[in-house]
């Protein structure tokens, strides 16, 4: 198979050269941790626990309640017992914490009776494959953190082309190298299997520019599958090149601009390590709990990537990478790549599905100063969204992030470029990734306190409804009683049971007065 | 091993304001070696002058605002301001001229915006206008181009200069004739119908008005290198040339009614064409954010340096074309949200 260069561009974008690029580092495999930890509330999903703590828990265990918009739901990475469920470090969340499940693990690794979805994929109708792939809680393992069956059934056109992503993110990451190197086959038996069940009829597989060794392992794969409509298209290396949508404009020729998604265009992109994480689950039944994670950065001893357990601790990996002097409060830790990774001080934060890289750098001997915007035009001139930061940080900064969305905020693909541009070192993807955030939060506010508003409104009507029915039958039973008591006194003036009603007065009467005397004895 | 994050950053982020800022101070160079060829040494008395003056300010400011120093001086704008408002003062101005056209610069012009980055108009700009209208008689004194034969040895030297600048010396009223003289758009502005065309021949050089069209030459080519060297973008210079030149190239048409017969050259040539379009035009900070908004902003200049030179009551519109401009930022930067749009590239439409 020939590969197929590219010379397509999108707007924007860095060229970046990378000291990393042609190195890829070993893959090491990790045993299981003590702790791992499920966070409740993620970019794009939010659990309602079914477990508590104390309880024990096995491998691929459902551990939240059915969530009705057919999210994806929470699955135990392995078995053991939930410590407790508290407010708990994670990469993802600005506040930097959130309500997580901690769970100690037993180290029997038991898979739940429940866990394996099927025994043969081929067998299993199309429905069944999806509702199987929304049961695996599959994730796509790239930045964006989306549910692969998500993907598949938000596509309002039957789907084309599948595109699979792999490129590298952007710099010092290095998992997605590691994993073509060691496991292109599962990638491209992942690819197969998702074509057919997404309908696709080609597919491209897109690598950067530069990375001839995995290039050489790839066609070489390619050559022993015998594949009709797969492709191996090389892209230009500019950053960045491996964010779905930009590599979607480039492969495909196609913009698609948020919150427009490709594949309401007939596209799919998926990231190489989400199909080969694909393929075990397809080809086992069991979901996929593990990923590929680079550890790296100035502080790291040995920089390698891990195979890990999703949940496992970023601690635990730093430790077994090594780090040449003691972890201080100095040392910078983001998660993420180099460009776009975010800062994140905790390192008892758990890997994610879709964290790919931690990089530890040692203290910062002269760090930058930030000063004000001088609105010189270099972050939009290399923006790949198009959109205009400068503005957009304009308006965060007088406090008003809804009028920020006016300039597209939502559309912004956080990649970083205007923060390596900015003359005056201005984070200025970190105020967009906090302000979509606080927007998204009070988003989520606004629609509870509706639903509040609307449930108080249903059951006012509810009261009302049900005063009126009440006043409606008991005037029905006095127009009732009204025609008996008519009918009777024709037949006799005389009512019969005047000195019943008599009595009863009396005995009402009788009440009342022992009533005080009760009180004041109680 | 080096951090490998900090490498990529180095590659990718080779600038900072401070570097940005000592490059348009090296790209002033070539105009201002002409400037002084022509016009003397009172240029760089006004540079030093102005200099000084705004690191003594802009030190107290920072000061009062209790922010740091260093950052704000190293970013380099005061000094940048500084070269700007001497560049068009006349070059044997007074030398409280230039301390209170730094003072307006960057007491209103600047800090009480909130410094670097906050304020709505060009404070070089700010500064001159405030001169041009509080001391009209020293802001139009310029000095004849040292070149013309009759005046060439009249032309004070360094020593003098500084003397002439500082007050303590004076040229008797025939000598400071002979050596001034209205801007040769001034002239030609003022000049009786029938004088026109000679008045336009004597004052023209070869290509705009003479000795002008040297320091024009020279801004022009360090504004060449700077977009080479990415500090600026292209849209705001050609934007305002282009109108600029349209311009002229309208009213030579007799049927448009005016009877200037400037060429669209000489126009460009010409006064502080080049120093504005390139330098002080394209201040970012009072310009238009969006690149579409800057060529609206850009072409707004043309137009009103060349309604203010021709209609207008001042030898040349710069200064006021941009603070004109400046004011209708915030209008142009609200209607230039450039929001990308899907789009399939093989589809027509
Ligand atoms: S690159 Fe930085 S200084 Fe320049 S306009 Fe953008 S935010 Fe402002
Ligand atoms: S982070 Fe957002 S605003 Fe900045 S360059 Fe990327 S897409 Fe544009």
């Amino acid at each position: 198979m020939k590969p197929q260069h590219l010379t397509n561009r999108f707007q924007g974008g860095l060229v970046v050269s990378d000291p990393t690029a042609t190195k890829v580092l070993p893959v090491i495999a990790t045993g299981l941790p003590t702790t791992v930890v499920l966070p409740l509330q993620t970019s794009h999903n939010s659990y309602t626990p079914n477990v508590d703590s104390g309880q024990a828990v096995l491998k691929g265990q459902r551990l939240d309640h059915l969530t009705p918009s057919g999210a994806s739901p929470l699955l135990a990475p392995t078995s053991g017992v939930i410590k407790s469920i508290a407010r708990y470090a994670c990469s993802q969340s600005p506040g930097g914490a959130v309500n997580s499940i901690i769970i100690d693990v037993d180290g029997e690794d038991n898979w739940h009776p429940d866990a394996q979805l099927f025994h043969d994929w081929h067998q299993l109708s199309r429905d069944s494959q999806l509702t199987a792939l929304q049961a695996s809680a599959l994730i796509g393992h790239g930045g964006g953190g989306f549910a692969l069956y998500r993907k598949l059934t938000s596509a309002t056109k039957p789907i084309k082309t599948l595109i699979v992503n792999a490129v590298e993110c952007e710099p010092m990451i290095n998992c997605d190298a590691a994993l073509l190197q060691t496991a292109a086959n599962d990638i491209i038996a992942g690819a197969f299997a998702l074509a057919s069940l997404c309908g696709a009829d080609n597919t491209v597989i897109a690598i950067e520019n530069g990375k001839q060794q995995i290039l050489q392992s790839l066609v070489e794969s390619l050559t022993d599958n015998t594949s009709n409509n797969m492709t191996l298209c090389v892209v230009p290396d500019i950053y960045p090149v491996g964010a779905e949508r930009q590599l979607v404009e480039v492969v495909c020729g196609v913009k698609v601009v948020a919150p427009d998604i490709p594949s309401r265009h007939g596209i799919l992109c998926c990231n190489a390590a989400t199909l080969a994480a694909f393929h075990s689950f397809v080809s086992t039944g069991y979901p996929s709990l593990r990923r590929l994670v680079t550890v790296a950065g100035s502080a790291i001893q040995k920089p390698a990537n891990f195979d890990a357990l999703i949940g496992t601790p970023i601690k635990d990996l730093v430790d077994i990478a090594g780090m040449h002097s003691p972890m201080t409060a100095e040392h910078s830790l983001t998660v993420g790549g180099s460009i776009c990774g975010t800062g994140f001080y905790d390192f008892n934060a758990p890997v994610l599905a879709n964290t790919n890289c931690i990089l530890v750098d040692k203290p910062d001997k002269n760090p930058v100063t930030e000063v004000a915007c001088i609105r010189c035009a270099r972050c939009s001139d290399v923006c790949p969204a198009e959109l205009l930061p400068q503005q957009m940080h304009r308006h965060i900064q007088a406090g008003k992030p809804e009028d920020a969305q006016a300039f597209g905020l939502d559309a912004c693909i956080e990649c970083g470029c205007c923060d390596q541009v900015c003359p005056s070192n201005i984070p200025l993807t970190a105020s967009f990734r906090d302000s979509r955030a606080t927007l998204r939060q009070r988003h989520q506010i606004e629609i509870a306190a509706n639903e509040s508003a609307r449930r108080y409104d249903m059951r006012q009507q509810r009261l009302e409804q049900k005063t009126l029915e009440k006043n409606r039958r008991l005037m029905e039973r006095k127009r009732a009683l009204q025609k008996q008591t008519a009918s009777t006194e024709q037949s006799s003036p005389q009512r019969p049971d005047a000195d019943a009603i008599k009595a009863a007065m009396m005995r009402s009467r009788q009440r009342k007065k022992n009533r005080p005397g009760n009180d004041s004895t109680g | 091993m080096q951090s490998l994050s900090a490498i990529v950053k180095q590659i990718v982020s080779p600038v900072g304001v401070g570097q940005i800022m000592c490059t348009v101070l090296v790209a002033l160079l070539p105009g201002l070696l002409a400037h002084t060829y022509f016009f003397g040494p009172g240029i760089v008395i006004n540079i030093v002058l102005c200099c000084v003056a705004s690191v003594l300010i802009e030190t107290v400011c920072i000061k009062l605002r209790k922010r740091s120093v260093y950052t704000a001086l190293t970013d380099g704008t005061a000094i940048v301001t500084a070269f700007l408002l001497a560049l068009t003062l006349p070059p044997l101005a007074p030398w409280w001229i230039c301390v209170l056209g730094m003072l307006v610069a960057l007491l209103p012009g600047k800090h009480l915006y909130g410094g670097t980055g906050h304020n709505p108009f060009n404070p070089a700009m700010l500064g001159y206008a405030f001169l041009l209208i509080c001391f009209p008689l020293e802001m139009t004194q310029w000095l004849n181009p040292a070149n013309i034969p009759e005046t060439q040895q009249l032309l004070p030297g360094l020593i003098d200069s500084i003397r002439i600048t500082l007050g303590s010396s004076h040229l008797d009223t025939a000598h400071w004739d002979a050596i001034t003289m209205a801007t040769p758009l001034d002239k030609i502005k003022h000049a009786a119908p029938e004088n026109l065309i000679s008045t336009v021949q004597g004052s023209q050089g070869f290509i705009g008005a003479y000795a002008w069209e040297w320091s024009n030459l020279g801004f022009l080519l360090g504004g060449l290198w700077m977009l080479w060297r990415r500090v600026i973008s292209w849209h705001i210079p050609v934007s305002v040339l282009m109108v600029l030149a349209l311009c002229y190239a309208v009213s030579n048409i007799p049927l448009a009614g005016s009877a200037v017969q400037v060429t669209p050259l000489f126009g460009l040539f010409s006064g502080a064409a080049m120093l504005g379009a390139f330098f002080i035009a394209t201040d970012p900070v009072s310009a238009a954010a969006s690149r579409r908004g800057q060529l609206i902003y850009g072409a707004g200049i043309g137009f009103l340096i060349f309604i203010i030179r021709e209609f207008g009551g001042y030898p040349e519109g710069v200064a006021f074309a941009v603070l004109l401009m400046n004011l209708t930022v915030p209008t142009i930067d609200h209607y230039c949200k450039v929001k990308a749009k899907s789009r399939d590239k093989h589809e027509p439409g």
